[in-house]
């Protein structure tokens, strides 16, 4: 967890481990990675139940607190009563009573707010665990996203190895090609320049481009004819 | 997921807008693997593959032993800086094989893919011409 899947790789690119055909990733460290997702997991479980145990020992003892807050407050009016009709050794008895009810306090007061402490303690862990969780899962996904680029682009490349193409240097297949285009340009040329040969100008043509064939079917010619038609009718 | 079959079927009667011609061939194995060839170009064929995430498409230029041992260093840093410039595609190394290559969504569609395979093809035309000074 403490390389990225990117350090992972250099690392096994310095250490030459890249030839075509071997793993860059090997299946032992993804089952590792996974295993520690899970105890992740399982850790985060325990974690949120402790929190709902803490929450609820916490809420109790909340409870408790009030509970005995009024009871000091329903003991100081007893002791006010017993005052006003000048008991004072009942007075004292019920002050006795409030100092063990105090006594009882200050302890719940002390469990809550451990119990408090335990809990800000126990979500922020929860938190810090889900975020790494989150992390190694996002983590793996790339990693298998690798794996399976890396098979996708083995069975290319043994293909590759075992067919004709490597039988070619790149700058022999680079000649080839360009001389390919260059022939299958020239045909093109030649078949064009052929085609103007064979077929030859049709005698209309040559009338034509020497005017003794004037074209009057054009825009030109029918826009003369309106203009004229115009002329005589002024 | 790009379903590789359908592609295989799309690619082999497609007529695209640029004219490319794809020559499309299965190629046997345990990863669904696929060659294409680009307008004749037989001597560059490229191929493709997917994942789950996307579809890769590889052409492969020369071997390690094809470059002037001398000059191995300068043409990776002339790879380097070519990458950014060079439309769509990225060189790669497998093992000792020198590639182009392009990586698309697998939820690309087929006029993207047959632009990516056309652009790929010429890409590794032009990146063996630039390149040749340094091969052997």
């Amino acid at each position: 967890m403490s390389q990225n899947i990117f350090q992972k790789l250099v690392t096994l690119v310095k250490g030459g481990a890249t030839q075509a055909g071997e793993a860059i990733i090997d299946a032992n460290a993804i089952t590792i990675f996974e295993q520690e997702i899970k105890d992740g997991q399982s850790n985060l479980d325990k974690a949120k139940k402790d929190l709902t145990l803490v929450m609820a020992k916490s809420m109790e003892a909340g409870r408790k607190i009030s509970s005995l807050n009024e009871d000091i407050a329903r003991h100081e009016g007893y002791v006010e009563k017993a005052l006003n009709k000048n008991d004072e050794s009942l007075a004292l008895e019920i002050a006795g009573k409030i100092t063990e009810f105090e006594a009882d306090l200050q302890i719940q007061q002390g469990a809550k707010d451990q119990y408090d402490t335990h809990i800000k303690r126990l979500k922020s862990q929860i938190k810090d665990t889900q975020q790494g969780l989150d992390k190694m899962t996002r983590e793996l996904t790339m990693v298998k996203t690798t794996e399976s680029v890396q098979k996708a682009s083995q069975a290319i490349s043994s293909n590759y190895a075992s067919s004709g193409s490597k039988a070619l240097s790149a700058k022999e297949s680079l000649n080839r090609i360009k001389a390919r285009q260059q022939e299958t340009e020239d045909r093109l040329v030649a078949g064009e320049a052929l085609r103007t040969e064979f077929e030859g100008e049709s005698l209309e043509d040559k009338l034509r481009a020497n005017g003794i064939i004037e074209d009057n079917s054009g825009a030109s010619s029918v826009l003369d004819r309106i203009k004229a038609k115009q002329n005589q009718s002024k | 997921m790009f379903d590789i079959n359908i592609v295989r079927k799309l690619l082999a009667k497609y007529d695209g807008d640029q004219g490319s011609s794809f020559d499309v061939q299965e190629i046997p194995g345990e990863t669904p693997t696929f060659s294409v060839v680009v307008d004749d170009r037989e001597e560059l064929p490229i191929y493709i593959s997917s994942t789950d995430e996307e579809v890769l498409c590889i052409c492969h230029l020369f071997d390690e032993d094809e470059v002037k041992s001398e000059s191995l260093a300068e043409m990776n840093k002339a790879m380097l800086s070519m990458n950014l410039p060079m439309p769509l595609s990225s060189f790669g190394l497998i093992g000792s094989q020198y590639v182009v290559f392009g990586a698309m969504s697998a939820r690309s569609d087929i006029d993207e893919l047959a632009h990516e395979l056309a652009t790929l093809s010429g890409n590794s035309i032009d990146a063996i011409e630039a390149l040749s000074d340094y091969l052997k």
